[in-house]
Order: structure tokens, then sequence, then C-alpha cells
């Protein structure tokens, strides 16, 4: 408490509210519904719809407008009459229900009334507990996980011995990344004579996610590892923890360590890597050509930074600030243990902000630009808008007649929401096809500021 | 009232009171003093045991020590009233101590409030912060589209010689806020909504004057003529205007005859916004732009579709002059039928609305994308053929 910088608004102070609607947003035919006052709808639409451009967020979202009056003469008996009104209209597979802090103080059994609902309804109906004082936005996707999980027939046999069904991956849109990304996750299993099962959450309906029991293997991404043990008492299986398969050691590890689980032939799995990666290193020279040397500050959450600074390392960028967003992935240490896993390192000295505020980020970055010593920035539109506050003089200089000499640092947006960088096509920031995708980023990066005529 | 200063420029300081994840109840990656917002962060222990004073305190005694801010505004939450936190005292008592101005509101969302409601509080507290009675000869906006400051009236009342004050919120910073009751009148887009506000610079002496909201030719053309006649300029205003009042006539004629008829939905009550020249009028500021296109225009109201409740409606309406057919439908979720069973040709929506019409393969643009003033007139126009031509 003696430091400002706790109470200072963070880059990500997302709660758990946040991670449930990303959650069930990533679920098409779920609904959620929010018990909860006017304000914390907003934690559930206005970041994702700035996010996410290419699904309606609000028509599977309801709320049970608790005000004073409701607060006052008990608000449980609301839960049922919502619940079942708004089941009528939008047939959905799931519905999930979260409370807020200010109605658990009333010390309401809502997670009964969920309950009772659940056995009177024609569809699955689930709490997700979304307290606003801990966690984090990943914690939140990682209990609407638990629950999702929880709904599944884990006791069912293993019918489909070569399918891969994955655990925590992070589908917070329904645009060309993350198309993109399951596409490569499809190729990267598929050249191991695998195929990619259900996969939690990915866009693929309730119905779909059941199919995951029947998978030979389950990976655990990152984002389900902070409640691994529980998972694993769950699905009474083995999960395979994996990191993100991003930058080309990124991947190709992630193809032995699955490949191997999968009791692929080590033959088979080294053919394959040696093959990719000599495709990817063919067409990513020119790329590094132009990239040696450029510095850069990466703001992304652990495993993402993990991914982030493989690759950059790998296009011959350096990260010089390093900001961790959130806190219930790991922070320096993992990090950097991540790193190390994929054969990197960085010094030392390196500067890592842990859940940095926007003024940490706005301060730091102009330190870096005072000192010439920043060329690029990578991060979410919550970085950006810190730093776009600078004068535009921090970014240019400008010559005797006042005119701007040369370019800012580039911009490139990633992460948690992203205002300005959307994409139709399929776009993979994972796998041997994300590494090139990064490539074609960073060449083609907007820049703060660019006088148009610099090089 | 978080989402109406986070844009607002100036040294100045919110704290939000309350458990961390109630600064997510507005954007974070837009807005020029995002980096000015503070959280108490609040534990479970401490708001089930009411210890919730001390945080505020030292988070308060910083902000005052380190950002040395003109003003701190401390907003309320939904748990700390829960837990019946008398918060104002430790902000008096800290104001006092630091000698910085610090505010103190009660704005948690157990209290239902009408958008108009929160902003004419919002305003009224920055209006508040500063003092004096209205003196000299600037002008004020209030409550009208962004871009003010670089917008046409700008321009031509610095041709004709008028000073302002300022547009309010759009740009406003604290400073100008402060100095809004100096001002000798404001021109204001609904008098209507913000009644604290009327009664705070009435009282300081100040002149307030209601104009239409400057969409379209006619209405902007009326909305010069009221500032002509309040700062007898003898018809300056348009006069300095005749070659956009010209080309904003020739496009409305052009698109008449190309589109007149044709059928519009117009969405009212749809939109997330504390934007207050969405909110004035009761969201009706850009009808009468549509109306002299020679559109067929028809309203969807976003609302409960119970009998009494679209009589209301009906009232509402007439009550405003209104004739037009009106259709309420319950949410976001129903538009996208409510849209495909009208068959329109052209569709005013708002915020998610966007993607229901795209669903429903209506061509549609939001009503915040369409640009104030004469000069505007045809690239709107222009935008709306678009949109029509190319279905």
């Amino acid at each position: 408490l003696n430091d400002l910088e706790h109470f200072r608004l963070k880059t990500n102070d997302l709660g758990r509210l946040t991670g449930v609607s990303i959650a069930l947003h990533a679920i098409p035919d779920a609904f959620l519904l929010m018990h909860c006052g006017v304000g914390c709808k907003h934690k559930a639409t206005s970041k994702l719809s700035t996010h996410d451009w290419a699904e309606n967020v609000v028509d599977r979202e309801g709320w049970t407008e608790v005000g004073d009056a409701e607060l006052i003469e008990g608000s449980t008996h609301r839960i049922g009459p919502y619940l079942r009104s708004w089941q009528k209209r939008v047939q959905p597979g799931l519905m999930a229900v979260i409370s807020v802090t200010f109605l658990d103080l009333t010390g309401d059994d809502y997670k009964d009334e969920v309950r009772q609902n659940d056995e009177e309804l024609p569809c699955k109906v689930i709490y997700v507990p979304a307290p606003g004082y801990d966690g984090d936005v990943y914690a939140g996707y990682a209990s609407a996980l638990v629950e999702v999980v929880k709904s599944l027939d884990w006791t069912q046999p293993v019918t489909h011995k070569t399918e891969v069904s994955v655990l925590g991956y992070l589908f917070d849109r329904y645009e060309g990344d993350h198309l993109g990304n399951l596409a490569q996750l499809r190729s990267l299993l598929k050249a191991l004579g695998l195929s990619l099962g259900a996969t939690l959450f990915s866009g693929a309906p309730y119905a779909k996610l059941h199919e995951a029991p029947r998978a030979g293997l389950t990976l655990s991404f990152p984002y389900a590892a902070p409640r691994a043990k529980r998972f694993k008492r769950l699905t009474k299986r083995e999960l395979l923890q994996v990191d993100l398969p991003m930058g080309i050691a990124g991947t190709s590890r992630w193809l032995r360590v699955v490949g191997k689980a999968a009791q692929v032939q080590e033959e088979r799995i080294q053919a394959v890597i040696q093959h990719k990666e000599a495709q990817v290193r063919k067409h990513i020279g020119m790329a590094r050509q132009h990239l040696e040397g450029q510095r850069v500050a990466v703001f992304a959450d652990v495993p993402l930074l993990i991914g982030l600074c493989t690759l950059l390392l790998e296009l011959g960028l350096m990260p010089v600030l390093v900001g961790i967003r959130g806190h219930t992935l790991g922070g320096e240490q993992e990090f950097r243990d991540g790193l190390a896993r994929n054969g990197f390192s960085l010094p030392d000295d390196l500067p890592v902000l842990l859940s940095p505020s926007l003024h940490a980020v706005r301060e730091n970055v102009r330190n870096l630009l005072d000192r010439d010593q920043l060329d690029g920035m990578i991060g979410a539109a919550t970085e950006f808008n810190a730093i776009t506050t600078l004068p535009a003089d921090t970014f240019v200089q400008y010559d005797h007649r006042g005119e701007p000499t040369k370019r800012g640092l580039f911009a490139l947006e990633t992460g948690f929401p992203c205002k300005h960088y959307h994409v139709t096509r399929p776009s993979p920031f994972m796998g041997y096809a994300g590494v090139m995708g990064w490539a074609d980023r960073l060449l083609n990066a907007p820049r703060l500021w660019d006088n148009g005529r610099s090089r | 009232m978080s989402w109406t200063m986070i844009d607002m420029p100036g040294n100045f300081a919110v704290v939000i009171h309350g458990e961390f994840d109630c600064v997510n109840c507005f954007t974070h990656h837009t807005g020029r003093s995002a980096f000015r917002y503070y959280s108490t962060r609040l534990t479970e222990a401490q708001l089930t045991s009411g210890k919730t004073a001390e945080p505020l305190r030292r988070c308060l005694t910083m902000i005052a020590e380190e950002q040395k801010p003109e003003a701190v505004i401390v907003l309320g939450t939904c748990p700390v009233e829960v837990i019946g936190d008398r918060f104002q005292q430790e902000v008096e008592e800290i104001s006092a101590q630091t000698g910085v101005p610090m505010v103190a509101l009660h704005t948690s969302g157990l209290r239902m409030s009408t958008q108009r409601e929160m902003l004419d509080w919002c305003f009224d507290t920055l209006i508040s912060l500063g003092d004096g009675a209205s003196e000299g000869d600037q002008v004020g906006f209030i409550g009208m589209p962004p871009g003010g400051q670089s917008s046409e009236v700008t321009r031509v009342l610095k041709q004709a010689g008028i000073s302002i004050s300022g547009h309010f919120p759009e740009g406003a910073s604290m400073g100008e806020w402060q100095g809004l009751g100096r001002s000798s009148r404001s021109f204001v887009s609904d008098l209507a909504i913000f009644p604290k506000v009327v009664e705070r610079l009435r009282a300081r002496g100040q002149a307030l004057i209601e104009t239409p909201l400057p969409y379209g030719l006619a209405a902007s053309q009326r909305f010069y003529t009221t500032i002509d006649k309040a700062l007898n300029l003898d018809g300056a205003l348009l006069s300095s205007l005749t070659d956009e009042s010209q080309r904003a006539q020739q496009a409305i004629n052009n698109f008449r005859s190309q589109h007149g008829g044709k059928r519009l939905a117009l969405t009212l009550r749809m939109r997330n916004t504390y934007r207050s020249d969405v909110v004035a009028q009761d969201g009706l500021g850009q009808l009468e732009a549509y109306q002299e296109l020679g559109f067929d225009i028809t309203l969807l109201v976003q609302g409960a579709p119970d009998p009494d409740v679209v009589e209301a409606y009906g009232v509402l309406l007439r009550a405003r002059g209104l004739t037009l057919p009106f259709e309420i439908f319950p949410g976001p979720f129903f538009l996208q039928e409510c849209l495909e069973r009208g068959a329109y040709d052209l569709a005013c929506v708002a915020d998610h609305g966007l993607k229901s019409a795209r669903s429903a393969g209506i061509p549609a643009f939001d009503s915040v994308a369409m640009s104030p003033y004469i000069g505007s007139v045809p690239r709107n126009l222009a935008r709306l053929n678009a949109l029509l031509e190319h279905r």
C-alpha cells in the first residue's frame, strides 16, 4: 500500500467476469446470464466487442437487472425466470450464470439456485464464480473451462486413439487469427498422423465439446495450467502440458512433445520438423535481414510472451523491455523458464514489469525513446493507449525547419483487446505459418509516427 | 462518469473506490487520461470487515503528493455501497489535509439512473470544481457533436470575432470545465437533459440557449440562426456559409431524386453510450437530417413490448410532434428479425446492431458515423448513396 503503482490502473485490469464472458463467447450456442448490477455488464461486452468484429457479442448475453430494491429483498429468485425466458428465446446448448461480489456479500446461495434450474431446464446450466477482488481474466477463462469440463462425460472410453483434444486454447474472437491458428494445429497434428479433436474453446458448439473425452491424447494449453490438478481429477486422464507452438523452436519442440506422447515414431517427427523448418527458414531470410538488431518492448501474458520473444529472437530482434499481463499465468521466472525451454535466454538486467500500470508502461517506454533505445512495441490496445498520450516529439525528431526527420517506433497490436488489428483471412500467429505471419506483420508494421519518407 | 472523464485532458485523478474489477466497467484502451485512473483494489477481507478507509487514505495521499493533481474525483462502487462505506468523510479529510480539491460521488450501479442523469451529474461536478461568475464575451457549447475544436462552427465564429471558451464535453480539459462558469452564454443541445448544469450556470448569470443538433442542412441552418440571433451577428454566420449551403442543397436534391421514398429503419435506445449529443433530444437529434432526404422512416425502439409501454412511447413521440410509424423490439437479439420483417432499404443502427443488420442483408450505418454541420452534408450523402447503390 506504500507504492502508488499498486493503485494505478493496470494495462490488464480485467477480472474473472471478462474471462468467463470470453469463454462463453467462444461457444457459439452458449448463453451467459449475468446476475449483477448495471455497470458490470460492460465487463463482458465493451472490450470483447472492440476485439471481435466477426461475431456479435451481445445477443447471447443477458443480465438480471439487480438494483438496490432487489438487493434488499433478496435477488436469488430473479435468476430462474431470466434463465427460463432466455432459454425459450435463444434455445442454447449451454447456459452459464455468474454473480458478482456485491451480491455474493449478501450470502445468498446462487449456486444452488442454478443447480435447481439445471435440473429443470432442457439444456445444461452451470454456475461460474466471478468475484472481482482476486484472479484475473485468465482465471475467469479457466473457471469457465473447469465448469464445462465438469459437464462432460469423462467416464467414456477412448475410442479415437489418434485424435488429440485440447483444453485451454484461448479463443477470444472469431477472426482470422484464431481460425488460422486452429488450421495450423490441425496441420501440425496431421503431419504427425494425428488429428485435432474437440478444442476447448475454439468456436465449436457445446455438443462438439462432448467429443473431447474420446480422444487418445488430451493437451493442456498454458491457459489451463493454473487449474491443472483440477483438470486431471475431472478428466481422470494424464494431460500433456504444452507451451504455445510459437516461433520455429517453440513449434518444433511442441511437435516433439506431442509426437512423443502420442507414440509417433521418432524418425517421422524429425522428418516433419526438418522439412517444415527448412521451408520457414528459406522464407524468413529477407525479413531477418531487415529486422536484425531492432529493439522491442513486448507486453503479453506469460505463454504468449514466451512465444513472442522466441520468434523475435529468431528473427534477429532484441526485446529490451518486457511487461507481463495478468498475474495468474506466472511471472518473470516462468517467462524465463519457458524461453529457456525453447533454447533462448535474455539478459538478467532486462527490465521485466509485472502487471504494469498504464503509467508504468508510459514512463518506461518514454525513457527508452528519450535515450533512442527503442524501435518497436508489441502489446494490446491498452498499452498503446498508455503511450499514445506522449507528445509526438517523443517518437520522432525534427530538423531545423521543424519537419520530422524519421519515423517513430513500429506498433503491433496483439493480445486482448485489439482495437486496430483485425483479420478476415486465416492469419495464424502460431505454428510455422505463424512465424511467417509475424515476419510479415513486423516488416509492414504501422509506425508511431511516420513522416512517410524515411526507411 | 468514468467513460466521460477518461478522455478529458488535464492534470486530475479519478479513483474508483472498490474491488479492482470495478475499473473494468469502462474501457482502458481508449481515452487520453486512462493513466490518471486509480483503484483502491479492495480485498475480500477489507470488504467483509469494513476496513476500507485505509487503502483509500493511502491512495489519495500518495496521489496528492506524487501526481499533485488539480482535482481528484472519487467514485463509489456497488461493493462499498453494500457495506455502507461513508467514504466521503475520508475524502473530505484528505482534501483538507493536502489542499487538493477532492469530490466523493456515490456512483454505484445499485441506483438505476439514465444516461442523461449521469451526464448531467458528471458535467455539473466538473463545473463545480471551478469558481467565478459569468464575465466577458466567451461562449461555450454543451452537448454538441464531437470534433468541435476543429469544426465549421469554430471557424465561422472565429471569423465573426467570437471567442469560444470550449466544446463540452468533447475535448474539454479539466481547466476548461472549471472555467465554463465564466462564459457569458452557452449553446446547449438539450436543456432538458442537463437540469443541474442549467441551474448552476444560470445561478452564475450565464445565458443558456438551446439549439438543434447541427445534422443535415435545415437543422444546421437553424443552429446557426439561433447562435446568430443570440450574439446579434446580423446573419453573418450563414452568410459565410453560402457556398457550403448551396452544395449541401444540391446534394440533397440529387439524393432525393434518386432515393426519395426508400424505407429507412431508425433505431432508438440501442446505444451504450455517454455521448451527450447522442443522448440529447431523446436520441432523435438526427431525425430531421433523414427526413429532408425523403426517406420513408420507421422508428425501431428497443424496449419492453408490453402494450402499456408501447402506448407510452406513442404518447412520447406525439408529444414531440412525431407521427412516424414505430415498432418496439425487446433487445439486440430480436433486431435481425425486426429488420427482415420490415423489408427496409437502409438501417441506421447503433453499436452491436450493425452485425444484426448485416445478418439481415440490409445495408446499415451507425449514426455516430454521420458528420455534423453544413459542410459535411455532401460527404454524408455520398456515404448513404454508396450503401444504397451497392447493397
